[in-house]
């Protein structure tokens, strides 16, 4: 897949997967995986790009006598969702005039 | 690989980054493997499980490189290249600059020593004068004891103009290093305030 494409839609990924509650590096990782595969170390740089764009929260807690990140996601998290729902029904109408011609062509 | 070698070696080719972000990635890589553990694998497992340490490296340098300003990144190396030739020239050139930083510092030096051994023949000059006036002054009791009058009027004449010229003298001593020291006191503060800038 185009490289730029999929970093814009592993970005909603995260962002989806710590929608409804707060979670960690792992679980996301779990999370995701049924849908897209992603490795730790391609998540570690979209975690810190989002907590940069202040799209996520990022705060340590204890678990096991060891700190774990937990990343909780914000307003504008919220609104890169709903943009990204939004700006899908445009790329599924270029999707429609892509494969349009080819249709017509068989 | 155990966990402590992966996070050694992360660190090692993370070391062109700035502490903070160095620090997160390990604590990042840590608690991944620390969770794998958790879940089940073993320390090697988990490690491997993770990926490897170049994949990791490349990922992180990649993302910062990203983040930072992509031109302050080839001007850094440019400042660094160049000091570096800088610094080459500075040792290779050592023989010819320093042989002429020195004589410089000499010649200047000496024409210092010399204005300054003005002023010493000045001080010299009044003691031997207001010495002289003494011993004259001495002699006019020594005349007047064995009653040459005369002799004791030339001795007192001689003694006032010997005094005389003695103060004057001190006198201009008193002056030239006053002026002298002021002096000083302005090449040493310029030269100081310009070492200071560099």
């Amino acid at each position: 897949m185009d490289i730029q494409l999929k970093r814009g839609l592993l970005d909603v990924c995260v962002l989806a997967s710590i929608k409804n509650e707060d979670s960690y590096g792992y679980q996301i990782i779990k999370d995701m995986k049924p849908y897209v595969e992603v490795s730790e170390s391609t998540l570690y740089p979209i975690l810190r790009r989002l907590e940069a764009a202040e799209l996520l929260n990022v705060k340590s807690a204890e678990h096991n006598g060891r700190l774990r990140k937990y990343y909780s996601i914000t307003p504008l998290g919220l609104k890169r969702i709903e943009d990204f729902k939004n700006e899908w029904n445009e790329i599924m109408s270029i999707y429609k005039f892509v494969t349009r011609e080819e249709k017509e062509g068989e | 690989m155990n966990k402590g070698e992966f996070l050694n070696a992360l660190r090692v080719r993370l070391s062109s980054l700035n502490p903070n972000d160095i620090e997160s990635s390990i604590e990042y890589y840590s608690e991944m493997i620390d969770d794998r553990i958790e879940d089940g694998l073993t320390e090697i497992e988990a490690v491997s499980a993770v990926g490897s340490v170049d994949e990791a490296a490349v990922k992180i340098l990649g993302e910062n490189t990203q983040i930072n300003n992509t031109l302050s990144i080839p001007n850094k190396k440019e400042k660094k290249k160049y000091s570096a030739l800088v610094i080459a020239l500075l040792i290779l050139g050592f023989p010819l600059w320093f042989s002429l930083v020195a004589a410089a510092f000499s010649i200047v030096l000496s024409l210092y020593i010399v204005i300054w051994s003005v002023v010493i023949v000045l001080y010299a000059l009044t003691i031997f004068l207001i010495l002289s006036a003494l011993v004259l002054f001495a002699m006019i009791f020594l005349s007047l004891f064995s009653g040459k009058a005369l002799s004791a009027l030339l001795f007192f004449g001689a003694a006032l103009v010997l005094s005389g010229v003695g103060i004057l003298t001190l006198m201009l001593s008193v002056f030239f290093t006053g002026k002298i020291a002021k002096l000083s006191a302005v090449i040493f503060k310029k030269l100081f305030v310009r070492g200071n800038k560099q």
